[in-house]
């Protein structure tokens, strides 16, 4: 009771101060943290760039060893393969329990905490590019330039892989949000709208062209004119109306360039970090929470290294492309243990394994005779990069591009790059001298597995929509081609109020 | 205490008769339901059809419906002139008659008229049986490429093994014709040649029927568009030959188009051919004539060009294609 004597004054002390605090037009309208922030952050050149090196933090994401909580981590491109060579036939999970196993089966739905993930990262890079261009004023003179063309490859990069993964042909529904500025929280229609999807394309291709026009080759783990060329040639071969020439020039530029090369041994290219092939890489560190991935432990399965049972398992299906055509470059892209090593396919005598397990990303410290710790004493921090463009890759767009959707190539400059990837996989010259279209999608398949190629490649190649229906009879999986887009996440599209359209089938 | 309480049970009763009159009367109320529409609000969502539609790589005039409908979960579909189709236990796509369908994808249907434009509806419907229609021109069109195949060494410019052999040949030989010299004077691709190219020649003793046994053929296997019951396939084979003047009369080369693919020899020859050109003008040496032949592809696509003479004295030929009719 002693105490309620006193409430009279607490009540009127509060009061006052409730007073006091309403004249604050904060206290009511509250900015967003991300703005306060941004405004006050860039002073000087050195704050720009590592502003720009915050975007590539965006791509590279957070490791689930060392933030294990399922949402709202940006995770970057670590869970990439989830979205791409599990939804084509290369690999699945190998259990059917939690959301990574949704993918292989066709079941994603529009809760789907990777594909929602993956979504949000890349906006997340977007957004920290916006606003390096937004801020590029407070660099060095000399810089400016060179900082706002590595903000929109970066921010073109990511369009490229939001375009093909969720948007639409259909201008009804519309391609992805396009928004090239910083944008305020409340701008619900410039951030919930899809463009279509040539909008969305030409903005991408405008982003290229200037990085290609003021950067150079100094870098691989960073944007350079070699990189932004190569992805612009791949967006020239995808984009709705082909550039089949633009492509074909780019390539050649790169070639005639000649600052890249195959490497000799295919196993350097995965073994031999930032090599003479690798044009555009996401580097990570072995051992260090902030700096490590942790896709190379969940591709383990027969001697479990992950969080899940095992993902990007490789199909027997794959097996059979790499029995006809992997030549020295199938023991280094997959390995089998156990008894399923022994497992030979009876009408042609070749190895058949059923769960074989990626190999070109094996965890430093991996030595397979050691029985205590045969992927080494940390493979959770793996440090493997993630190459996302690479010189082989170049050479077999140069053969798309001269092939120009005719279905086949026989000019001397297409063997001269087809056969070079194929020699170095040590297999012979194109036999008949003509490269068909199936030809050139078995040569990607293999020199590219797991490298989350496979399913952009058959959306070019105008063959995915029959190549994953047979894929989805053979395993009884229930394809239908509206699984070719992903749905666009619940959680953006409750946040639309409405302006966010769904894709059609989900 | 008890006084106390019986008091109490008045009041208890008081009020449970109170509330028994008031449950009585409120009843009429408190049972009286709202309509089932009442605080409802109306589907502001409703059913939106969409389709796409692909052709079967196989035949131009089946194609693959895939529904693109928001809202729904009825559907029904009106082909019109296209009727709806199965796919067999043996792969085989057989068709019935029905033009309409309520699944959600329809995986063939056909438009036996072919080429044309096709009206074909679909209609959406959701479980209140609020509906959305969709109608589009299905324009079908044989866009049919047939395969140009590549006949190896077909300028004859190197040596006939592997090019130009046979596997086996019961009763004969699988020595491969000579190569020669004394070509057509020009290139593969149909330009004059400053001067002779090489060939292949069937000279007197290669090429006497009388004498099967060092009788010498020239065998390549090739793989052509297959004619189908929908579509038949057209192919040219064409060649240069030349016959010494010197020749008996009646002496030639004879081009056969195989139904199959062979690796004996024996089975080949005693094969029926697609096609047969017998080239037989005594032309002179150098002198080359073109000559083209037309022939249907058969059901498997499996074709083979074989070659060989009947003469006594040297015959050429060169520069042989096998194309589609143009």
């Amino acid at each position: 009771m002693k105490y309620l004597k006193n409430i009279k004054y607490l009540i009127v002390a509060l009061t006052g101060m409730m007073l006091i605090s309403c004249d604050a037009d904060e206290f009511l309208n509250p900015l967003p943290d991300t703005a306060i922030a941004a405004d006050g952050f860039f002073q000087s050149d050195e704050d720009v760039l590592a502003g720009i090196y915050g975007i590539y933090d965006a791509i590279q994401g957070v490791n689930e060893n060392t933030e294990s909580s399922n949402s709202s981590f940006n995770r970057g491109v670590q869970f990439e393969y989830l979205l791409t060579e599990h939804r084509s036939d290369n690999t699945r999970s190998a259990t059917l329990e939690g959301s990574r196993a949704d993918f292989h089966r066709y079941v994603t739905d529009a809760n789907n905490i990777q594909s929602e993930d993956y979504y949000q990262s890349m906006y997340e890079i977007i957004f920290r590019a916006n606003s390096i261009i937004n801020y590029v004023a407070a660099a060095n003179a000399e810089n400016i330039a060179k900082y706002t063309a590595e903000a929109k490859f970066l921010r073109a990069y990511a369009y490229f892989n939001l375009i093909r993964l969720y948007g639409s042909d259909n201008d009804a529904i519309g391609g992805v949000p396009l928004v090239t500025a910083v944008a305020e929280s409340n701008e619900d229609e410039l951030l919930f709208t899809r463009v279509p999807k040539s909008v969305v394309y030409a903005q991408i291709v405008a982003d290229l062209q200037e990085a290609i026009a003021n950067l150079d080759n100094s870098y691989k783990a960073r944007a350079s004119k070699a990189a932004a060329q190569g992805i612009l040639a791949k967006v020239y071969l995808s984009q709705p109306t082909p550039n089949y020439s633009g492509a074909k020039g780019l390539c050649e530029d790169i070639i005639a360039d000649g600052s890249f090369s195959l490497q000799t041994n295919f196993n350097d290219v995965f073994y031999n970090e930032m090599n003479s092939e690798v044009m555009f890489v996401i580097r990570y560190e072995f051992a260090e929470p902030n700096e490590s991935q942790g896709f190379s432990s969940e591709f383990t399965s027969f001697i479990r290294q992950g969080r899940q049972d095992g993902l990007n398992i490789v199909n027997l299906n794959l097996v059979d492309a790499f029995n006809a055509n992997g030549g020295n470059r199938t023991a280094v892209s997959y390995i089998a243990f156990g008894d399923d090593a022994e497992l030979i396919d009876s009408e042609t005598g070749l190895p058949a394994p059923e769960d074989a397990e990626v190999a070109k990303f094996l965890p430093q410290g991996t030595d397979f005779t050691n029985p205590d710790f045969p992927y080494g004493t940390n493979a959770r921090l793996a440090g493997n990069d993630w190459i996302v463009l690479r010189y082989a890759d170049v050479l077999l767009m140069h053969v798309e591009a001269i092939m120009a959707g005719t279905g086949n190539a026989n000019t001397t400059d297409a063997l001269s790059s087809f056969n070079a990837v194929r020699n170095r996989a040590g297999l012979a010259d194109d036999a008949d001298g003509v490269i068909t279209q199936d030809e050139l999608l078995l040569e990607r398949r293999v020199e590219l597995a797991f490298e989350n190629q496979r399913f952009f490649d058959l959306l070019r190649f105008g063959v995915a929509d029959a190549v994953l229906s047979a894929h989805s009879v053979e395993n009884g999986y229930s394809f239908s081609a509206r699984d070719l887009l992903l749905p666009i996440p619940s959680r953006e599209v409750n946040l639309s109020k409405g302006l966010l359209n769904q894709n059609p089938g989900y | 205490m008890k006084h106390k309480l019986n008091a109490l049970k008045n009041t208890i009763s008081s009020v449970l008769a109170l509330l028994a009159i008031i449950f009585v009367v409120s009843c009429e109320e408190a049972f009286d339901f709202d309509l089932p529409d009442t605080g409802s609000i109306a589907d502001l969502t409703l059913p939106q059809a969409n389709f796409s539609y692909t052709p079967n790589p196989e035949n131009f005039k089946i194609v693959k419906f895939t529904n693109e409908s928001n809202e729904s979960t009825n559907y029904l579909w009106d082909f019109g002139e296209g009727v709806v189709c199965e796919k067999d236990a043996n792969g085989v796509i057989v068709c019935g008659t029905e033009s309409t369908s309520t699944d959600k994808d329809v995986e063939f249907v056909k438009f036996d008229a072919g080429e044309g434009d096709y009206e074909v509806i679909l209609t959406a419907l959701d479980a209140n049986q609020a509906s959305g229609t969709n109608t589009q021109m299905v324009a079908i069109r044989d866009v049919f490429v047939p395969i140009t195949p590549i006949v190896d060494n077909g300028d004859m410019e190197v040596g006939f093994t592997p090019s130009w052999k046979i596997n086996a040949f019961t009763g004969g030989t699988t020595s491969t014709v000579n190569t020669s010299s004394d070509g057509a004077p020009f290139f593969y691709d149909g330009t004059e040649a400053p001067g002779k190219t090489k060939g292949m020649k069937f000279a007197a003793g290669t090429s006497n029927p009388a004498n099967p046994g060092s009788r010498r053929y020239a065998y390549q296997a090739l793989i052509v568009s297959p004619t189908t019951p929908d579509r038949t396939v057209k192919y040219v084979i064409e060649y240069m030959y030349a016959i010494k003047v010197a020749a008996t009369p009646g002496s030639n080369i004879t081009v056969q188009i195989l139904d199959g693919h062979f690796d004996d020899g024996a089975d080949a020859l005693a094969s029926t051919p697609l096609a047969e050109s017998v080239a037989s003008e005594l032309n002179g040496k150098g002198n080359f004539i073109t000559v083209k032949k037309e022939f249907t592809s058969n059901a498997s696509g499996e074709i083979a060009i074989w070659i060989f003479g009947d003469t006594d004295q040297d015959a050429y030929i060169d520069n042989v294609k096998v194309y589609p009719k143009p």
